[in-house]
């Protein structure tokens, strides 16, 4: 019997059953919950209603925040692609016995807990904070910036927690490129610019589509940073199913909106996805 | 070639995952310490008491001490804010593991309609004679043992003349420099309830509230969630004047920060601590004397320096310092604004809303 088992489902099976357990499960009953009625006191009932997407969809509040999510999400991965690239490409061209030690020094951050680095932003960003210090000292600005619980302040800390991620990912890609395909390229004539355009970045296609999505995914439910960078008033997905959840105890509605963020964020990145396969250069699997 | 690239990726983003998940899971940690210590029974003459953390429970655990000498016996500390140990005490119902818990939000009158402390015996209570006749229970359950005031904080560096109204906030001269707190703080969601009062409304009439804290969007600075962000906002010089807290103005002032409270001439709110007896607590004698030893004189002092809670015992003498930034006597404590907190709990959800569309950005 046991020989009709293909070997890697013994491997596999660890893994799943921590999933099936631990992701399955809870967003399995996330999807039931939101289907629940909230009665007038507040209380929960069960029930297969719509009510609660309803409330959603049909208040330009709730729909002005998801679009705000996402629209801070596209940045965050934007900004983060740009920088990131130049600190992989960097680093992946540094001399071998340096890279561990630059790739240390972009993954050292991760070890601190990402409270600690926003409660930093908030020293940072204030009105008297560093940066608005510096700048008015130097002359740029006369008047101190408003950073701190703006939707700007939330994307500069973002993209400091997020940007190690996207190097990581990037670098693996970039590490392993064959460095030969663009010895050939130039040796044939291609200039920098021109090697880099048609080899060096489709070649690392993929490791951009893991990393956006990745550093997408990540920002669209991260918490923190909004809460603390953001204050009240920046009110995201991710704070306002923390305040439904814990302040208003309206746990129906807190799932049905943890259902829209997710199925946001799965047509967001399917689309990205298709996108970039169709106008990827040729001969490039994407994966 | 390309293959294992994306597969090698993928891994990364998989390792990455288990990162992520593990760095935003630290913000819970509190909660989970919480639960820890509230496992353990009160078997032995122990008594289990809640307490809310922060500033005030380095002075609790010097009092405490002193009471376990004095009564001979064995106090736990377990710490949980009034909302949360309400929850539990009612989840906890027909065997309580804690025997006192403390309340700041109006929480006993629900935990007293569901039948979940006790009332006192005023005859065995020694200091009950000495309290303010407005900080006794009216239902017999046990009385206020400290209060704090909703007024006006400010920073005494950047505002030399203490304000002496609410009404002060939407002056143009503190343009930019007024501090809100969300409503999913109690001392925001009192705040809004003072300004819908100021104007004619109150607790079931909200709209007048709103439309005051519509016209003060503009002086505002910032909206910050939690107490300890208020601090942070006059520690940074964010803001300069808040509708807060006594005892918290009076803790960030200990920390350093330039902040002095006013009460404002239309009565600022009151906000009141009780120790109340669990129903069903297998120490209640020994509960019932640690409820009146918060009542002691000396130990009201005590919890006026640590924490900034003013005392409702008239034989209380605090120091001059202290008077002079607590509200502090009998007259100040009655001519506090009491709000209806059941009305307010009740009404919550509905503002919230309201005012979560107010001020978004």
């Amino acid at each position: 019997m046991l020989r009709r088992i293909p070997p890697y489902w013994i491997l596999l099976s660890p893994g799943l059953l921590i999933l099936l357990l631990v992701f399955v499960v809870p967003l399995g009953r996330l999807l039931v919950l939101s289907f629940y009625r909230t009665d007038p006191s507040g209380a929960m009932q069960a029930a297969f209603a719509m009510e609660q997407y309803i409330r959603f969809f049909s208040d330009p509040f709730y729909m002005q925040m998801l679009w705000r999510s996402v629209y801070i999400g596209i940045i965050v991965s934007f900004v983060c692609l740009v920088l990131g690239y130049s600190l992989a490409y960097g680093v992946a061209r540094a001399r071998p016995e340096r890279r561990f030690m630059l790739l240390m020094l972009i993954a050292l951050p991760l070890l601190t807990s990402a409270v600690i680095r926003n409660f930093g932003w908030i020293i940072i960003l204030g009105r008297k904070g560093i940066l608005n210090e510096t700048l008015i000292a130097i002359g740029l600005i006369s008047q101190p910036l408003d950073l701190l619980y703006t939707p700007a302040g939330v994307i500069i800390a973002l993209v400091h927690v997020m940007l190690p991620y996207m190097v990581l990912v990037l670098y693996s890609v970039l590490e392993g490129l064959d460095r030969n395909l663009e010895s050939a390229a130039s040796n044939l004539g291609a200039s920098g610019p021109k090697v880099f355009w048609f080899v060096t970045l489709p070649l690392s296609m993929p490791g951009i589509i893991a990393g956006t999505l990745l550093v997408f995914s990540i920002t669209l439910s991260f918490f923190v940073t909004p809460s603390l960078v953001g204050g009240a008033k920046v009110k995201l997905m991710a704070t306002e199913i923390y305040n439904q959840t814990i302040n208003m105890l309206n746990w129906p509605y807190a799932s049905a909106m943890g259902v829209i963020l997710l199925v946001t964020m799965l047509l967001v990145t399917g689309l990205y996805k298709r996108i970039l396969n169709r106008r990827g250069p040729k001969g490039v699997n994407l994966g | 070639m390309r293959k294992p690239i994306f597969g090698k990726a993928a891994a990364g983003v998989l390792a990455l995952l288990i990162t992520a998940t593990g760095c935003s899971s630290n913000g819970n940690d509190p909660a989970a310490a919480a639960d820890e210590n509230g496992n353990a029974g009160t078997a032995g003459g122990k008594l289990v008491v809640t307490s809310f953390g922060g500033a005030i429970e380095e002075t609790q655990r010097e009092y405490i001490k002193q009471f376990e000498e004095e009564y001979n016996a064995k106090v736990e500390v377990v710490t949980l804010y009034s909302a949360d140990a309400l929850a539990r005490i009612r989840a906890e119902k027909n065997n309580p593991t804690l025997d006192v818990v403390l309340f700041s939000g109006g929480q006993e009158q629900i935990a007293a309609k569901e039948d979940l402390i006790e009332k006192i015996d005023p005859d065995q209570m020694d200091n009950l004679g000495d309290l303010y006749p407005d900080a006794l229970n009216a239902d017999g359950y046990a009385p206020y043992f400290g209060y704090e005031a909703l007024g006006i904080i400010y920073n005494h560096e950047a505002i030399p003349a203490a304000p002496t109204s609410w009404k002060d906030l939407w002056k143009d001269e503190y343009k930019g420099q007024v501090g809100l707190v969300d409503i999913s703080n109690t001392y925001g969601n009192q705040f809004l309830v003072a300004a819908a009062r100021m104007n004619g409304g109150g607790e079931d009439n909200i709209q007048p509230g709103l439309d005051a804290i519509k016209e003060l969007l503009p002086n505002t600075a910032a909206i910050v969630k939690s107490s300890p962000e208020v601090g942070n906002l006059f520690a940074q010089d964010e803001a300069w004047i808040a509708p807060f807290d006594s005892g918290y103005a009076y803790t960030f002032g200990k920390q350093g920060v330039p902040i002095s409270f006013a009460l404002p001439e239309e009565g600022a709110v009151g906000i009141y601590m009780t120790a109340q007896v669990v129903k069903g607590s297998p120490n209640s004698e020994l509960a019932r004397k640690y409820v009146d030893f918060l009542l002691r004189p000396d130990i009201q002092v005590k919890t006026a320096e640590g924490g900034g809670y003013s005392p409702t015992n008239s034989k209380t003498e605090l120091t001059d310092e202290l008077k002079a930034i607590l509200p502090y006597g009998e007259e100040t404590f009655n001519g506090l604004t009491r709000l209806d907190l059941e009305l307010v709990n009740n009404n919550k959800a509905e503002w919230m809303e309201e005012w979560s569309k107010l001020i978004t950005q």
